[in-house]
């Protein structure tokens, strides 16, 4: 199967207003296959966001890339010119955000925000035939009364309402690869549940690459799971390899940490200490400070990456031992 | 809508209602007699009463307030102490030359104004914003008398360029050639009024657009895969553009009687001079009349601003708060 993403020792540094720089995300390298779902975890500030909008080429102006690739479709996205990369965005790759409150114009209607999702890469389309495309988006969402609904404001809408409008714009191409930030962190619980149905019913054999800190939305709805911390992926593989057998002590941390029916009224597990910023990571493994597990090793050399098998892999140096 | 309106018209007659309150009652606390400053020494005290009764002045302040409110009530705006004028006709007379400088001087900041604004904001502490920082600031704190004589004195009497004063040459020419003749009169307090009026329009329209730059829904447009020409015409101006109409309101209303400095060193015949010259002679009626009508112009461009704002903005609820 032919990967439709491919991270290769893709590195990027932060840089402050005083131009000090600091490494954010650390060879990072993993593959989406065709079809299939990614979920990316870990907590904020690890660096997940930034993965994503990398894909898009959307990075905030403090982000330098200092090497590495990422390759959609078999194209070098960080070598295309700002035009080519146009020609990408929506097309073969679109996104839907966190935050649906603050993603849309409020002073443009919502039938002209889909509208120009659609015409950005259809511009021979007809004005009736734009508006057909758009309340077909609408209704394709669950948008009831899409005909009213389309000459509404986004003030007009609830939250569940408007990240349905971002899909519908971020479906509006049929993108090969539909990234989702976050995507459901700002609904309340039951909206949440509808507007994941809705991506995954509606990536239409395309990819869905998720970005998330939920690790019960990675287990429903991906097929695969790469876990982050501070910049660095901690671990990769299927979903069932990750979650029945977890190797890296962080990753068995945040699954402790998950509360179960059989939890209740016990204390559930903690990771100790808190998440460094990009401005405290430290050499070595990131996690090593609060790693239960810790070797001398573990704060000199960032361990390497260790297949465990052919669906699944950490970088830790507990397995490596293991191995040698 | 109706009734907002309705709530709108009533809150400004109120506002002017007050507005001509305190005018009335300021003036006559200036520690000068108007008759004093009209009165020919060897005029004789009965003429000097005659006068005074004839201005009304001898009746007590309330008399006068309500004899006052009395004439406002059936549109009589009084007449002026210093030639006998009705006071509507000598302000309409001037107001056609006050609109003039305005229009000129309003369109061109905007025109010139909003453009370098959006550049400077597109990258932000390049050359250019930098550029545009340095002149901005100079506009900024620029004292306009100094201005106006250094503009006076290099293009009127070094150069002989441009006329010193007036707003044409009498006597008055006819046709083409009186319009050309008003323009170059109106060159350099055009240009004046401009300085500062363009400066606060860069810098409304410069902030925010960088602020609304940073907006998600920026992000948004560009993820579509739109460039940034459409981003910014599409997306960004519309945003940006809600403080600098509040500004142009604002400023608008300034102008209508706030280029008191500027008309009086040209010598402009407009509603400012007017201003400053009834001033100068406490032409009671006049200035009565004159504060009137700028409380009455403020709270129309107000409302103005605000039924502009709600078409652009439809978060903006007419009469309420925004959603």
């Amino acid at each position: 199967m032919p990967d439709i993403l491919r991270f290769d020792n893709f590195r990027l540094d932060l840089q402050d207003d005083e131009g000090r720089r600091y490494n954010l995300l650390d060879d990072i390298s993993f593959t989406l296959p065709e079809g299939k779902a990614l979920g990316i975890v870990g907590e904020s500030g690890c660096g997940k966001s930034i993965t994503s909008l990398a894909v898009m080429r959307l990075l905030p102006a403090a982000a330098r890339v200092t090497g590495g690739s990422v390759s959609l479709k078999g194209m070098d996205l960080m070598s295309k010119t700002p035009k080519e990369m146009g020609d990408i965005r929506g097309r073969d790759v679109a996104m839907v955000f966190q935050d649906p409150m603050t993603c849309l114009n409020p002073v443009l209607t919502i039938g002209l925000q889909i509208g120009e999702a659609i015409r950005r890469h259809n511009p021979q389309m007809a004005e009736p035939e734009l508006k057909a495309a758009t309340l077909e988006l609408l209704h394709k969402v669950g948008i009831p009364n899409p005909e009213k609904r389309m000459k509404n404001y986004p003030h007009q809408f609830s939250g569940g309402m408007r990240q349905r409008t971002m899909i519908a714009m971020a479906i509006a191409c049929s993108p090969a690869l539909l990234i989702a930030d976050e995507a459901t962190t700002a609904l309340d619980v039951t909206i949440q549940a509808q507007v994941l149905d809705l991506m995954v019913r509606l990536k239409e054999g395309g990819s869905l690459m998720f970005i998330t800190h939920n690790l019960g939305i990675v287990a429903e709805v991906c097929d695969e799971v790469t876990v982050m911390y501070a910049g660095q992926i901690v671990e990769a593989g299927t979903v069932e390899e990750v979650f029945l057998h977890p190797a890296h002590p962080y990753t068995k941390g945040l699954l402790l940490a998950l509360p179960t029916l059989r939890s209740k009224g016990n204390t559930l597990y903690n990771i100790p200490g808190v998440v460094p910023t990009v401005r405290n990571f430290t050499p070595g493994c990131r996690y090593a400070p609060r790693c239960d597990y810790k070797l001398p090793v573990c704060s000199e050399r960032k361990p390497a990456r260790c297949v465990l098998n052919d669906r699944h892999h950490a970088a830790c140096y507990l397995y490596e031992e293991v191995m040698a | 809508m109706g009734k907002y309106l309705i709530r709108r018209v009533v809150r400004g007659l109120l506002t002017v209602f007050v507005s001509i309150t305190f005018t009335f009652f300021l003036l006559r606390l200036i520690p000068a007699d108007p008759v004093s400053m009209m009165i020919d020494p060897k005029m004789s005290a009965e003429t000097v009463a005659k006068m005074t009764a004839q201005f009304g002045l001898d009746k007590p302040v309330l008399t006068q307030y309500f004899v006052y409110l009395g004439q406002l009530l059936q549109g009589n705006f009084g007449m002026s102490f210093k030639n006998r004028d009705l006071v509507t006709t000598l302000l309409l007379q001037k107001l056609p030359w006050t609109l003039l400088l305005l229009g000129l001087s309003v369109s061109l900041a905007l025109l010139i104004g909003i453009p370098v604004g959006i550049r400077a904001a597109k990258k932000r502490n390049g050359a250019f914003d930098r550029a545009v920082n340095v002149v901005t600031m100079v506009g900024i704190s620029i004292f306009i008398p100094f201005l106006s004589f250094s503009l006076l004195y290099l293009f009127g009497y070094l150069l002989r360029i441009l006329p010193t004063g007036g707003a044409y040459t009498p006597p008055p020419a006819k046709g083409f050639a009186f319009t050309v003749d008003v323009l170059r009169h109106a060159v350099l307090p055009t240009f004046t009024l401009f300085i500062g009026n363009c400066t606060s329009i860069i810098l409304y329209t410069r902030n925010s657009m960088i602020e609304v730059q940073k907006e998600d829904y920026i992000r948004t447009a560009y993820a579509k895969g739109w460039d940034e020409r459409y981003v910014t015409r599409r997306h960004a101006l519309k945003n940006a553009m809600i403080p600098t109409i509040t500004a142009t309101g604002i400023m608008i209303s300034h102008l209508m009687g706030g280029a008191i400095m500027t008309e009086s060193i040209y010598s402009w015949p407009g509603i400012g001079r007017q201003i400053f010259d009834a001033v100068s002679t406490l032409d009671y009626p006049v200035l009565q009349g004159a504060f009137l009508f700028l409380s009455a112009t403020t709270v129309v461009i107000n409302i103005l601003t605000d039924l502009v704002l709600a078409w652009i903005d439809p978060r903006v609820k007419l009469g309420g708060a925004r959603a």
